[in-house]
């Protein structure tokens, strides 16, 4: 290049020296000026070359169509012809400027330039100057690029990031920080002014700074999108010192400016300050349900207890009606301490942590039928349980979850002619679903929805007795497996209670596992 | 051999159904209450108002409620079992509570069994027949100065 274009060397421009463009010295010949010539034209910039007074000497191809002109009406205009009218009146003076201290420089640094094109529509433009010295005298080459498409995406990029619920905070490798949002100065309390270059320690506490800045350069080294500090309670300082909780995450960005860093960053004081309130809460209803679990147990004990022995130290005194209080007595004290129990179980199932596995839901099932046959020696319920379903679940608390709809089918199957109780899996719209099946007494299908509320009974304690918890409790465990319950059933035709696990095994023959275990 | 026990329990009912349930159940047994567990630690270590006690020496069983005034039954336990005079005395803990961290807890600090008292009256009195057979007649007692007093 340099041997196919001599001539005279521009001042020395260290930033932009490959941007320097030589005229050929005049008498250079034909080869030289046809090799400029395609040289320009096949540049992706705008080319006009001016003399000292502003006339257009020369121009390449890509500003005829950028500018929709002809090479012709260019050639010997002044180029203010290709400048906004408003800015035409200033325009010759900077160019004077320009010439009394030519070097290799972008016009107007930080200003938005506009160029016009012939038919008056205007466009934005990045333009950079360099001086050509020829034997003629100074000439001015300005190199103009249509920047349109990227202003666009600039825009979106802009309106995006001012849409942002957080603060985004953009920071170069020197970790000064190159771009805000919106967001950020609101949530820190400074102008954007303020932030632009600054380090980005501006915005974290002064007892982590120093760290902060470690941390950055060591984020350098393996920059991948990630949470910052996972696991740490990171905080934010404001402009007037107090501090917030935040939560940050962290991705690298390519540019041609080189890597920067975009920062994400949420104040989570309102979530800390609810999980707070929930924690509270759960402290509270925890030594609420300890309370009623010794406290409201000890009356019923001395209900129970003293009609106990006023039955059995005052039975001549006692006609059978004033007995048959008595036995009034005991009963409720007792089932209001199951009702109490209940309650309890409701509440562990509500707050204990779940330790899933896999489960042999089969197994388990076999388990309690054995008990419930136990426990109902008169009542010959025929069991059937399918082989080989298992279940990712808690163990403890999937067998509550079959204790209560087995015991359910249990007593419904009570006034049956030949009851049968069975457990077992089957595909319910395009899942596996457990499910208790019964031939009892059935539900009235109307109230299906309200077979899960607490409290809620759809047959009379007379009938079957019950605390009304049983299935709100089973409700609750399948819904902290994320999975679903629901119930088929008409009265007198028995019922099928289904649940879903969130995760499911589909049976197979390979892992025989015992009931609990993992596998 | 004593037969003396001690109930740590505040709640009144719960004291008569007690002592009912243990005169009910074929094993005699001299049961001293206690209303607290301040006074249920004056009692063992003969303090203050029971600075004065001696005559049935140690009791060879202690029926001790979790949920009982100033001092709860834990730490009531506690100290018991960092007391040379007291850490070989058998303690069964009798409560309302089913809570897994009270039991466990009672258990890590030297519980030797842990009866939840049923609600219903008949339960109850098999309970406590269960309890003084076992810790009165079958248990074996760690020999010592203090159950064989004089």
């Amino acid at each position: 290049m340099k041997d196919d274009l001599p001539g005279k060397l521009p001042p020395a421009e260290p930033r932009g020296a490959c941007h320097a463009i030589r005229l050929p010295t005049v008498g250079s010949g034909p080869r030289n000026e046809a090799l400029f010539s395609a040289l320009l034209d096949s540049a992706p910039d705008a080319m006009v070359v001016a003399d000292r007074d502003g006339r257009i000497v020369l121009v390449n191809a890509q500003t005829e169509t950028l500018f929709q002109y002809q090479r012709g009406e260019l050639i010997g205009a002044s180029v203010e012809i290709l400048v906004p009218e408003r800015f035409r009146r200033h325009h010759p003076q900077h160019r004077q400027n320009y010439v009394r201290d030519p070097r290799f420089r972008a016009m107007g640094t930080g200003l938005e330039l506009y160029a016009r094109r012939k038919n008056g529509s205007e466009f934005p433009v990045e333009i950079s100057l360099s001086p050509l010295s020829t034997p003629d005298g100074i000439l001015v080459s300005t190199t103009i690029r249509d920047i349109t498409d990227r202003k666009l995406v600039e825009a979106k990029f802009r309106a995006l990031l001012e849409s942002a619920p957080d603060a985004m905070v953009i920071v170069d490798s020197s970790g000064r920080i190159t771009l805000v949002n919106a967001q950020t100065e609101r949530m820190f309390g400074y102008e954007r002014s303020e932030l632009l270059g600054q380090t980005v320690e501006i915005l974290v506490p002064l007892r982590y700074r120093g760290k902060h800045s470690e941390h950055r350069r060591n984020y350098w080294d393996h920059p991948k999108v990630r949470a910052m500090g996972s696991g740490l309670e990171l905080h934010g300082r404001r402009k007037d010192g107090t501090e917030f909780p935040i939560e940050i995450s962290l991705s690298p960005i390519d540019t041609p400016e080189g890597q920067l860093v975009s920062s994400a960053i949420r104040d989570i004081s309102d979530r800390k300050r609810t999980a707070a309130a929930l924690a509270a809460a759960n402290k509270e209803l925890e030594s609420f349900s300890y309370a009623v679990a010794h406290d409201l147990r000890a009356p019923l004990r001395g209900m129970s207890g003293f009609a106990q022995i006023l039955a059995a130290d005052y039975r001549e005194k006692l006609d059978a009606e004033g007995q048959d209080c008595l036995n009034e007595i005991q009963l409720n004290a007792e089932r209001m301490a199951r009702l109490i129990d209940a309650l309890l179980l409701l509440a562990r199932v509500t707050r204990t942590d779940l330790k899933p596995q896999r489960v042999n839901l089969s197994r388990l099932a076999q388990t309690v039928m054995m008990e419930l046959a136990a426990a109902h020696p008169n009542e010959m319920v025929a069991a059937v349980v399918q082989e080989q379903i298992f279940g990712d679940a808690d163990p403890e608390l999937v067998r509550v979850l079959l204790e209560n709809l087995l015991g359910n089918a249990w007593k419904f199957v009570s006034k049956t002619g030949s009851p049968r109780v069975e457990f077992g899996a089957e595909v319910q719209q395009g899942s596996l679903a457990y499910f208790v099946r019964d031939n009892g007494a059935g539900f009235d299908p109307a109230f299906a929805d309200k077979l899960f509320v607490p409290f809620q009974r759809l047959h009379s304690a007379a009938e079957f007795p019950g605390t009304g918890i049983g299935l709100a409790t089973v409700a609750r465990i399948v819904t902290r497996h994320h999975g679903r319950v629901w119930a088929d059933g008409a009265v007198n035709r028995g019922a099928t209670f289904y649940f879903t696990l969130a995760a499911v095994h589909i049976p197979d023959s390979a892992g025989e596992s015992d009931e609990g275990a993992p596998t | 051999m004593s037969n003396h026990v001690l109930l740590v329990e505040d709640n009144p009912s719960d004291e008569k159904l007690t002592l009912r349930a243990f005169r009910q159940c074929g094993v005699p047994a001299d049961i001293a209450v206690v209303r607290d567990g301040s006074e249920a630690l004056d009692y063992l270590f003969r303090a203050n108002q029971h600075a004065g006690r001696d005559q049935a020496g140690d009791p060879a069983l202690i029926l001790l409620d979790l949920s009982i005034p100033k001092i709860n039954g834990h730490d009531v336990v506690r100290r018991l079992r960092s007391d040379e005079r007291t850490k070989l005395i058998p303690v069964v803990i009798l409560t309302s509570s089913r809570e897994d961290e009270d039991v466990i807890r009672s258990y890590s600090l030297g519980a030797n069994a842990y009866v939840r008292k049923p609600v219903a009256f008949a339960e109850f009195a098999e309970a406590a027949k269960t309890i003084a057979s076992f810790w009165l007649r079958l248990n074996e007692r760690a020999p010592g100065r203090a159950a064989y007093p004089g």
